[in-house]
């Protein structure tokens, strides 16, 4: 996965030069595509070629004919051999056309696919750190949504669960507050090991 | 956290589509997309294989190299059978040819640059395969035989109904084996023409149909091998909704995602890691509570030091 920074403002937009998130997933689907575009097109062309290859030797051949040796053979011969390159020509263009533009289409969507995996990703590394921050939604027109929303869910789940977890630590705190120095004294290590544990974890749930 | 153990399920067809949305959606694309392609990419062929064909089918047929004198046959339409029949031939219909031209075909044969306007026949008209008077018929007109052509010279020459310089029976039979000759040459020169212009067709169909459904197969094994860990994923994510935090198990060999999967595997062991801090914490204070016997100087402690007690033990086997 790329290295990028973290959608501060929640939504971020879509750039260039990020387009290639996880370059394997997206690489793939793009090679093996364009190579497949590329086969298939490479092969109908040269099926036309061919044919029309064909076209033009059956052409020659009736002027091989005795009666028809007076007909500028050389130059009608030069004129289908013109046409059969240009026909090669438009084919080749048309098939790295093709390619081309097959490969930007797979590329944006699987970016799309891409993009949410790159985020997910972000927040994974953040909870393994002990970060349960907040979770933004994601950009327009990406998809894995169903996963997201598990994601999503799951990370609120988690996160709430935790702060109700160190809501029953403080009111343990608050309550050996309450009693009176002979138990914070007692109990002082202990306490102040607990009281910097919530106050770090409130901080990484912020 | 422990050790990610190896649990490999086998992949089963009727498990392949686990994410519907996602993968449909993507196979759906690549599929319609291949066929929108292959469609336009077969029109084109066609359309060029048609045009080389037509080209070399009017080139051939004005300047075959066998010619037939018309003895003057007139009204005695001789059809030549076609030699070697529909599949050597590859059209019969294509060969009766009644007069094809640049405008009918929309194709600019070039012919004055090359100078292909002048094969005519004697009379000035193009090479057909018809008569004068039967041009552009051949297509419709039924197939006669040569005995009724020759049978028919003879009862007209016998009632005195014969044209004058009309043919003689010999001279319609000549007539007749020429232009079997130059259906002969003109299928010998086009055969490998219509061959190809088949064979372009058939390829593309087939093709297509195999492009088809070879992307949308590749399509589902490739998406499912996607969706296969972020299935996985939302399992576990499922489970630590629910508070459990059990093992984490390898992917398949051959899931894609394994870098991602990476990130969640260490993302689980954080969120693992942070509840046997918390457990750690709980039992250390319940332990010194209970040692200190806090419970019994404020009902608001012991019910805190319960509460403790309660989410530790919970924690506990959240882990598993």
């Amino acid at each position: 996965m790329a290295d990028a920074k973290p959608a501060a403002s929640g939504r971020a937009r879509r750039r260039l030069s990020n387009y290639l998130l996880d370059k394997p997933l997206q690489l793939r689907y793009v090679l093996v595509i364009t190579a497949l575009s590329a086969v298939i097109a490479g092969g109908f062309g040269y099926l036309i070629w061919l044919q029309e290859q064909r076209a033009s030797e059956a052409v020659l051949e009736v002027f091989e004919a005795p009666e028809l040796s007076a007909y500028p053979k050389d130059v009608i011969e030069a004129q289908l051999s013109s046409q059969d390159t240009g026909l090669a020509g438009t084919m080749l263009g048309a098939g790295v056309g093709l390619a081309v533009v097959l490969s930007l289409y797979v590329l944006l969507m699987t970016h799309k696919v891409a993009g949410p995996l790159y985020k997910v990703s972000r927040y994974f590394d953040a909870m393994s750190r002990g970060v349960l921050g907040r979770v933004t939604p994601l950009r327009r027109g990406d998809m894995l949504t169903d996963f997201y929303d598990t994601f999503q869910s799951a990370h609120g789940e988690v996160r709430e669960r935790f702060r109700r977890d160190n809501e029953v630590i403080g009111r343990f705190l608050l309550a050996c507050d309450d009693v009176g120095d002979d138990v914070r004294g007692a109990l002082e290590d202990t306490v102040a090991s607990l009281r910097a544990h919530k106050d770090k974890r409130d901080r990484d749930l912020a | 956290m422990a050790a990610a153990a190896d649990r490999n399920n086998q992949r089963r067809w009727k498990n392949y589509l686990l994410n519907k949305r996602y993968q449909l959606r993507f196979t759906l694309f690549m599929a319609g997309l291949s066929a929108v392609l292959m469609g336009l990419l077969g029109w084109w062929v066609h359309t060029q294989a048609q045009r080389a064909t037509r080209i070399a089918e009017i080139n051939v047929t004005g300047g075959e190299g066998v010619r037939c004198d018309d003895p003057g046959m007139g009204d005695y339409y001789v059809s030549p059978p076609m030699p070697g029949g529909d599949d050597e031939a590859g059209a019969d219909e294509d060969l009766a040819l009644g007069g094809f031209a640049d405008d009918d075909l929309g194709v600019d044969l070039g012919e004055d640059e090359a100078g292909l306007g002048d094969w005519d026949d004697e009379d000035g008209e193009p090479l057909d395969w018809e008569d004068d008077e039967g041009a552009g018929e051949s297509r419709d007109a039924p197939a006669v035989e040569l005995g009724e052509v020759t049978e028919q010279i003879d009862q007209d020459q016998r009632d005195g109904r014969g044209a004058a310089g009309g043919p003689t029976p010999a001279e319609a039979q000549r007539f007749f084996e020429c232009r079997m000759e130059q259906a002969t040459e003109l299928a010998a020169l086009m055969a490998p023409i219509y061959r190809g212009e088949r064979t372009i067709t058939v390829a593309m169909i087939a093709v297509g149909i195999v492009l088809v459904i070879g992307i949308a197969l590749y399509g589902i094994v490739m998406t499912h091998r996607v969706a296969g860990p972020l299935y996985k994923i939302s399992l576990y994510l499922n489970k630590l909704k629910e508070g459990r935090y059990g093992p984490v198990y390898n992917l398949r060999k051959g899931d894609h995602l394994v870098e991602f999967y990476e990130h969640f595997k260490r993302a689980h062991e954080g969120l693992r890691s942070m509840q046997e801090e918390d457990l750690a914490r709980l039992r250390e204070a319940v332990e010194a509570a209970d040692r200190e016997g806090l419970a019994e100087r404020s009902p608001e402690l012991a019910e805190a030091i319960e509460a403790m007690r309660a989410l530790a033990k919970e924690k506990e086997e959240s882990l598993g």
